[in-house]
């Protein structure tokens, strides 16, 4: 047998058998029908499916969903005959496989899809945002705030916080670049939150500001923790005018 | 009525004479700061809610910036009430609101 990738060897390490075997071979299944495509990174393309697959033994899943992870892509970019990741890995992995197709053609009806097709489709996202870099500015921003507004709450109501954690710090990196960096993995708040908001609070009428930003003063000290403080200083912005226009509607 | 006005409103009215800041209508509603403050203005505006600075013996000893609170208004809290009532619940939302209240 070709010797395997040593980050594959490991994951594979995690299983006892049958599991080790059949991450092994979603591997070889996986490295063969994506063969010559490669990332926007330059990087072979299995390198994706392969981080996912990480990402999902690291999460502590079981080996059909490891399996599912490194196939995920299969199905949908590769000449690989309808059918035959079925035949070859059973309807566990098919199902889950497709479960994560079926959620992308749909636009993301998440309601619909089971817990570990969600799971997947959080680990596949990770990836593709912790290499959002390599793709165009529009694409980025685009896939950051689709990242904040949805998928970042289904990882907190999936209970899987480190997931997160993570999906948070990249999707705001990437949309405020010169506000947040990544800084082992979480946010950073480079300047003060304050600062930001006083920034942004020029949209409120002149005689309303101080009592607002006074207001959310309070609130920043009340909250526990920079990523804590950096999240409601990131929401504030997002609402500034909509609370400008209500604040002129008011009467004297 | 928007949902997220009406997700306020309950929160307010589960306990109308109590006074509560921003962070715990976004801790208590789920909903963004973003989306809190416009609803908060709003409803003052109608004069369904009112807000008071905080009393300064609290937050100086406590040795941290002082909080608007919010309340509701005699006035408010009722219209408040008839105004949910009136409003059709759709049914995932049911379990969110007041015993009682029309499905």
């Amino acid at each position: 047998m070709t010797t395997l990738p040593p980050q594959v060897a490991e994951i594979a390490g995690r299983y006892p058998e049958p599991g080790a075997r059949l991450v092994e071979r979603a591997y070889v299944f996986a490295a063969f029908w994506h063969r010559g495509q490669t990332r926007r990174s330059g990087d072979p393309y299995i390198s994706h499916p392969v981080e996912v697959g990480a990402t999902l033994a690291g999460l502590g899943l079981d080996a059909p969903m490891v399996c599912a992870g490194l196939l995920h892509d299969v199905g949908e970019d590769t000449d690989c005959p309808p059918g035959l990741l079925r035949a070859e890995f059973g309807d566990e992995v098919a199902a889950l496989v497709e479960g994560l197709l079926v959620l992308e053609r749909d636009g993301g009806s998440l309601e619909s899809a089971g817990r570990r097709v969600l799971i997947l489709k959080l680990a596949d996202r990770l990836h593709n945002m912790r290499t959002i870099r390599f793709v165009p500015r529009a694409k980025q921003e685009r896939k950051s705030r689709e990242t904040l507004d949805v998928l970042v709450p289904l990882a907190g109501r999936l209970g899987l916080d480190t997931v997160k954690e993570q999906l948070e710090a990249l999707s705001l990196a990437t949309l405020y670049p010169d506000r947040f960096t990544i800084h082992n993995g979480s946010v950073r708040g480079l300047r003060v939150s304050r600062r930001v908001l006083t920034i942004s609070a020029v949209l409120l009428p002149a005689e309303a500001r101080a009592r607002w930003l006074e207001e959310w003063t309070a609130e920043l000290h009340a909250l526990p923790g920079r990523r804590a403080r950096a999240r409601f200083t990131v929401q504030l912005l997002a609402g500034m005018a909509r609370l400008a226009v209500v604040l002129r509607q008011a009467g004297p | 009525m928007t949902l997220q006005t009406q997700l306020v409103l309950r929160a307010l009215l589960q306990r109308p004479t109590r006074e509560q800041y921003g962070l715990e209508l976004c801790a208590e509603t789920g909903l963004p700061s973003g989306t809190i403050y416009p609803i908060v203005a709003r409803l003052e505006n109608f004069g369904w809610l009112e807000s008071r600075w905080e009393d300064p013996n609290e937050h100086i000893t406590e040795g941290r910036p002082r909080r608007r609170y919010y309340r509701l208004t005699d006035d408010g809290a009722e219209q408040a009430r008839v105004a949910l009532a009136r409003v059709h619940r759709p049914t995932r939302m049911r379990g969110f609101g007041l015993a009682g209240e029309p499905a």
